[in-house]
């Protein structure tokens, strides 16, 4: 970016030497600019030799960067308790507790997406957690219902799309078939763990279009820890010893992952 | 000089009348409001979340309109009504503002900002809302592909934090 100002960003591009062409396409829903280079260069240039960066180099799947993403924050509270207390601190006090618990006993690398109570817009979240190259994104959220009816936690995956048929070009928010296999992965291991550490009900895996999961270059999950309407969830989830647990669930299970990943359990790419 | 300004108020009087007269008349509709008992009524299926969390169909009768905006508008109104499941998937307070038909598969529907502000948030209430409303809509009106949801006349960014409301909504993918 070689010159900003408000509404306006300059962007430099400098390519080459290249065999084949370049073009700059806009596209609208969603807006994007696509820098498209061709495959085939002209037959009486040779290509150049390139090194790869090492972010281009096809890494080996392991755990070693995990972003969490704390749900709502700032003008945006989320669910309210009866008891007043917003999802916006449940969810940052549960990523704080997993953050800890993962760089303590599994020694990741963890960011989270927001460590203050400030607003993110959910279709934001993806593009912060990709700066970082994770292995690992969770976004962590506490539930809610018409009634006080419905209970217990869930790990929430981007529903399957389809590549956008109108282009060759991926759009914003595909995944690679890799991302998506590891994703279900991933949600059935967090299941499992917290399955095992909270008292409260399992709602299953549950696909939906989550939108801050949309767009994240790994695997990606939506936990809900419980529902803040129902009133049995909520008095645990505004417990700050329960947010812990829930901390140290969430971390066991990204931690139960990385072990799958190491071990092959999970199929090879 | 009394009784010609009693005269020139009568006048003005029977003027002012004859104006409201005329201009009535013109504004008068074209054409008739639609005949209740010629039209008859319809039966559209409302899909209301269960207490399980699922949704579940509920047929309803509605008042045929003479429109598909006058048909979608009666159906997404029962749907803020309620049903037996007791589980309103759009806050009561909501109102409909506007229905809009472009023509080639997409409606959009413009709710009052009750819809969000009342809302109790969550994504699983959020996401049954969406459901609730694309599927009440796309399911009982072929040829409706995508349901656009405005508020307040805006695009807005999600309902409650979780889905993304900048574009249409797909009927495949969310009934």
């Amino acid at each position: 970016v070689a010159a900003q100002e408000p509404g306006f960003a300059e962007l430099t591009f400098r390519l080459g030497p290249l065999g084949g062409t370049v073009e700059l396409l806009a596209r609208a829903a969603p807006p994007r600019l696509l820098l498209a280079v061709s495959e085939t260069p002209p037959d009486d240039v040779p290509l150049p030799a390139f090194e790869r960066s090492p972010e281009a180099r096809v890494t080996p799947r392991a755990v070693r960067v995990v972003v969490l993403d704390p749900g709502h924050g700032g003008s945006d509270p989320g669910v309210i308790s009866a008891s007043g207390l917003p999802e916006k601190d449940i969810t940052l006090a549960v990523a704080l507790r997993a953050k800890e618990r993962l760089e303590e006993a599994q020694g990741l690398r963890v960011v989270l997406t927001r460590e203050q109570d400030t607003f993110l817009a959910p279709e934001a979240r993806a593009e912060i957690a990709n700066r970082e190259r994770p292995d690992v994104f969770v976004s962590i959220h506490c539930n809610g219902w018409f009634d006080p009816g419905l209970r217990g936690f869930s790990v929430g995956v981007p529903r399957s799309e389809e590549p956008d048929a109108a282009s060759e070009l991926p759009r914003w928010g595909t995944r690679t078939v890799r991302d998506r296999r590891d994703t279900e992965t991933l949600a059935e291991i967090l299941l499992r763990e917290m399955g095992e550490r909270l008292p409260i009900p399992d709602r299953g895996v549950r696909a939906a279009a989550y939108a801050e999961l949309e767009g994240a270059a790994a695997p990606a999950v939506h936990v809900e820890c419980g529902f803040l309407s129902n009133r049995e969830d909520a008095s645990r989830l505004v417990d700050p010893e329960f947010q812990a647990t829930l901390g140290v669930a969430i971390a066991e299970g990204v931690g139960a992952y990385r072990h799958a990943l190491a071990s092959g359990e999970v199929d090879s790419p | 000089v009394n009784r010609l300004w009693i005269a020139g108020a009568a006048a003005a009087a029977v003027l002012l009348a004859g104006l409201i007269f005329a201009l009535r008349r013109e504004n008068a509709p074209i054409v008739d409001p639609p005949d209740l008992e010629v039209r008859g009524t319809r039966t559209v299926d409302l899909f209301l979340p269960a207490p399980d969390g699922e949704l579940e169909r509920e047929p309803r009768e509605i008042v045929g309109g003479e429109h598909l905006e006058d048909d979608v508008r009666r159906a997404v109104e029962e749907l803020i009504a309620g049903g037996s499941t007791g589980i309103r998937p759009v806050p009561a307070s909501t109102r409909l503002i506007n229905v809009f038909d472009d023509g080639a598969g997409e409606i959009t529907l413009n709710f009052s900002e009750h819809i969000r502000s009342d809302h109790p948030g969550g994504s699983e209430a959020e996401i049954a809302t969406l459901r609730s409303i694309v599927s009440t809509v796309g399911v009982n009106f072929p040829g409706v592909d995508r349901v656009r949801i405005l508020i307040e006349g805006d695009v807005v960014n999600t309902l409650a934090g979780h889905t993304d409301l900048r574009g249409p909504l797909d009927v495949q993918e969310y009934r």
